[in-house]
C-alpha cells in the first residue's frame, strides 16, 4: 500500500497545471530538437538542460522527463524516415522502420513506434514504482566499500556495452575519471589539475562536458561527413496501422517490454542492449522472420518497446543507488545534482514528493507524447527537411548562450569548445564518449568511497573483499573484465594466425 | 617505407596519443601535490594512479596501431572545424564587452560559413531570426544577465 500512497503523492505533486505545462513544453522541445538529424537524445538533453535551470527541482525533473521522451521519440522518427539513428538504441529500429518508410508505410511505422514505446514506458514505470522502495531499503545498508565496488561495477558494465574496442573504452573511462577529479580536493583543499586557473577550482561544470562532448563534437563530425545527413524518403501517408499490424505486434511488444525491463535494470544495460536483444529474439521466434530486414512491423515494435522499457528501468539504479549506468542517466544525475537533489537510497525517505513526482511525471510524459506526436507527425517530417547548413549555427548559438547562462561565465563557453575539440579528436580515434561521461560523473563518488573505506580499515585493502555485497560486485566486475578482454585476445590471435599462413 | 606506413591503424594511433598526452599532462599537473599512503590518501594519490593507467593504455593502444589493420581517419573538414571553433571563441570574447546582439550575430555569421553552400541572404535572415529569438528567450524570458548592446 505504501507504493500506492507514493504514486498518489506523486500524481498530486506532478499533476499541477504548471508542471503539466512544463512536461508538455519539454516533450515538444525534446521532439523538436531530437528530430533534427544528427542529434541524438543525449545531445538533445545536453542542449536543453540549461533551460531547466531556472525551474524549481521537481519542475526541472518533470521537464527533463518530457524532454527525454520527446528526444527518444524524435530519434526514432529520424531513424524511420531518413535511416539516421540518432543513437545506438535506435539503430535496430532503422533497419525495418526505414524499409517500411520506403514502402510508403512511414506513417504506420511511426504510429507503431509511438504506441509500442508508450505501452512499454507505462508498464516499465510500474515496475520502477514497485521495486524502487524495496531496493532502496536494501541499499541503505551499503557502506563506502559497497559503494566503491558498485561504482566500479557500473563503470565496467558501461565499458562492456560501449561500441568498438574495449581497451579504448576503458581508456575513455579513465580519462573521464581524471577529468572528474579536476578542481579542489575536498579532503585536503589541494588544487588538482587546475592549470593554476581560478575558473577550474570547482572543476569542469557538468553541462560544459555534456554539451562539449555531445553537441559541439557532433556538429564538427557532421560537417565532415555530408552523407550522414539523409533526406526524407517518400511521402508520409496512411498514419494508422492496420488491424493486421496490431495483431502481429501484441506478442513482440509484450515480450520486448519484459526483456527491456530486465536488461535495463542492470547497470550498463539500458536502451541499446535491450533493443538489440529483443530484435534478435523476435527475429528468431517470429512466424514472419523472413520479412525482418525488409519492413516487418514487429521489427519496429519490438526494439522500440524494449528501448523505452530499458531506458526507463535504467533509471532504477540511478534513483535508488545514485549510480548512473549510461550517458543519459549520467546527464539526469548531473541535472539533479545541480538542483541539489542527491539520488540514492535516502531520496525516497527524504524527498518522497520528488521521487514519486518523478515517477508520475514519466507516466504523464508518456501520455503527452502520444497525444502530441501522433497528430503532429506531418510537422516533424517537414522539420526533417530543413537543410543542415541552417540548423547547426542555431544549435551552436543555443549551446553557447545556454552554457553562458548557467554561471554567467564566458570562460565556460571557451572550455566547452575546447572539450568539443577533444571530443572530436576522440571520435577520430574511434573512442565512444559515453564511458567518459560516466567516468566523469562517478569520479568523486568513486574516490571518496575508496578513501573512506581505506581510512576506516587502516589501509587494509582486503576491506573490499571481506564484505559480501562488495565482494559480489567486485567478482561481477572481474567477470565482465574477462568477458571484455577474451574476444579481443581471440581476435588478435586470429589475426596473427592469418598473417602467418598468408 | 611507404608500404610500412600504410599498415598503421590511424584511429588507434590518435587514441593512443590522446591518452598518453592527457596522462602526462595530469602527472605534470599533480607533481607538487601530496601523494600519501593507502590509509591516508593525499590529493594526488587516486588521480596519479589513474594517470599511470591512462599512460599504460595509451602506450598499448598506440603500439598496437603499428600492427594494423590499416585504417585512415576518414574525411577532414579543417575549414569547418576552424570556423566553428573561432565562432564560439569570438562569441565568448565579445558578448561581455560589446553585447549579446553583436556577439551572437558574429557567431551565427562565422559558423554559417563552415558550410560551403552558405548564401549571403540566407545567412542574414538566419542572423536576424536567431538573434531576436534567443535574445527574447534567454535575456527577455529567463533573465540572463547580458547587455544587448553596450554603448560605444
Amino acid at each position: 500500500m505504501e507504493v500506492l500512497d507514493g504514486i498518489f503523492t506523486g500524481i498530486i505533486s506532478a499533476g499541477t497545471p504548471i508542471n503539466l505545462m512544463l512536461c508538455l513544453a519539454g516533450a515538444l522541445l525534446g521532439t523538436l530538437i531530437g528530430v533534427l538529424p544528427g542529434i541524438g537524445p543525449t545531445a538533445t538533453l545536453a542542449i536543453l538542460l540549461p533551460v531547466t535551470y531556472f525551474l524549481p527541482p521537481l519542475g526541472a525533473l518533470i521537464m527533463l522527463a518530457g524532454i527525454y521522451y520527446g528526444a527518444q521519440y524524435g530519434g526514432s522518427t529520424t531513424a524511420i524516415l531518413v535511416n539516421l539513428p540518432g543513437e545506438a538504441s535506435s539503430v535496430v529500429t532503422a533497419i525495418d522502420g526505414y524499409q517500411l518508410a520506403r514502402k510508403g508505410r512511414a506513417g504506420a511505422a511511426l504510429a507503431i513506434a509511438a504506441l509500442a514505446s508508450f505501452f512499454a514506458g507505462m508498464v516499465s514505470n510500474i515496475f520502477i514504482a514497485a521495486t524502487g522502495p524495496a531496493l532502496a531499503s536494501w541499499a541503505l545498508e551499503f557502506g563506502p566499500a559497497e559503494y566503491f565496488s558498485l561504482a566500479l561495477f557500473g563503470l565496467m558494465s558501461a565499458t562492456v556495452l560501449a561500441s568498438g574496442s574495449p581497451i579504448k573504452a576503458i581508456g575513455m573511462t579513465v580519462l573521464g575519471l581524471l577529468m572528474g577529479l579536476i578542481g579542489t580536493d575536498v579532503n585536503s583543499g589541494g588544487m588538482r589539475m587546475t592549470f593554476g586557473s581560478v575558473y577550474l577550482f570547482d572543476g569542469i561544470p557538468f553541462i560544459v562536458m555534456a554539451v562539449g562532448f555531445f553537441a559541439i563534437s557532433e556538429i564538427l563530425a557532421n560537417l565532415e561527413s555530408p552523407e550522414t545527413r539523409g533526406s526524407v524518403q517518400g511521402k508520409v501517408r496512411g498514419l494508422w496501422p492496420t488491424r493486421e499490424d496490431f495483431r502481429r505486434c501484441v506478442g513482440p511488444v509484450l515480450r520486448a517490454t519484459g526483456l527491456g525491463t530486465i536488461i535495463g535494470i542492470l547497470p550498463g544495460g539500458g536502451a541499446t542492449l535491450s533493443s538489440f536483444a529483443s530484435y534478435a529474439l523476435e527475429k528468431r521466434i517470429s512466424k514472419h522472420s523472413a520479412e525482418f530486414g525488409h519492413g516487418a512491423v514487429e521489427g519496429v515494435a519490438a526494439p522500440e518497446a524494449a528501448n523505452n522499457a530499458g531506458a526507463q528501468a535504467n533509471l532504477v539504479p540511478l534513483m535508488v543507488l545514485g549510480i548512473p549506468s549510461g550517458a543519459i542517466s549520467a546527464i539526469m544525475l548531473g541535472a539533479m545534482t545541480i538542483h541539489g537533489i542527491v539520488p540514492g537510497p535516502h531520496l525516497i525517505d527524504r524527498n518522497p514528493d520528488l521521487f514519486w513526482g518523478f515517477i508520475a511525471s514519466m507516466w504523464i510524459g508518456n501520455i503527452m507524447l502520444l497525444f502530441i506526436n501522433l497528430p503532429m507527425i506531418g510537422l516533424w517530417v517537414r522539420l526533417l527537411q530543413v537543410p543542415y547548413r541552417l540548423m547547426f549555427p542555431a544549435i551552436l548559438l543555443f549551446c553557447c548562450i545556454g552554457i553562458y547562462s548557467i554561471n554567467n561565465s564566458v570562460f565556460d563557453v571557451a572550455i566547452t569548445v575546447a572539450i568539443g575539440v577533444i571530443g572530436w579528436i576522440a571520435r577520430k580515434g574511434e573512442c565512444s564518449a559515453a564511458p567518459l561521461m560516466l567516468g566523469f560523473v562517478l569520479a568523486p563518488l568513486l574516490e571518496t568511497n575508496l578513501r573512506r573505506t581505506l581510512l576506516i580499515s587502516g589501509g587494509d585493502a582486503t576491506a573490499f573483499v571481506t564484505r559480501p555485497i562488495s565482494l559480489t560486485f567486485l567478482i561481477a566486475t572481474a567477470v565482465m573484465l574477462l568477458v571484455l578482454l577474451l574476444p579481443a585476445i581471440r581476435r588478435r590471435r586470429e589475426e596473427a594466425f592469418s598473417e602467418e599462413s598468408s | 617505407m611507404t608500404a610500412r606506413a600504410i599498415r598503421i591503424n590511424q584511429p588507434d594511433l590518435v587514441a593512443g596519443i590522446m591518452f598518453l598526452v592527457v596522462g602526462f599532462i595530469a602527472l605534470w599537473e599533480l607533481r607538487d601535490l601530496h601523494v600519501g599512503t593507502l590509509q591516508e590518501m593525499g590529493p594526488a594519490y587516486f588521480p596519479r594512479a589513474l594517470a599511470f593507467v591512462l599512460v599504460a593504455i595509451g602506450l598499448y593502444v598506440g603500439a598496437r596501431s603499428f600492427r594494423g589493420p590499416m585504417q585512415d581517419l576518414g574525411r577532414f573538414n579543417i575549414r569547418a572545424t576552424v570556423l566553428i571553433v573561432s565562432a564560439v571563441l569570438v562569441f565568448a570574447v565579445t558578448v561581455n564587452r560589446i553585447g549579446y546582439v553583436p556577439g551572437a550575430a558574429l557567431l551565427v555569421a562565422i559558423s554559417s560559413f563552415a558550410d560551403t553552400d552558405a548564401r549571403m541572404r540566407q545567412v542574414a535572415v538566419s542572423i536576424v531570426c536567431l538573434v531576436v529569438f534567443t535574445a527574447a528567450i534567454f535575456i527577455g524570458g529567463l533573465g540572463v544577465q547580458l547587455p544587448l548592446i553596450r554603448g560605444f
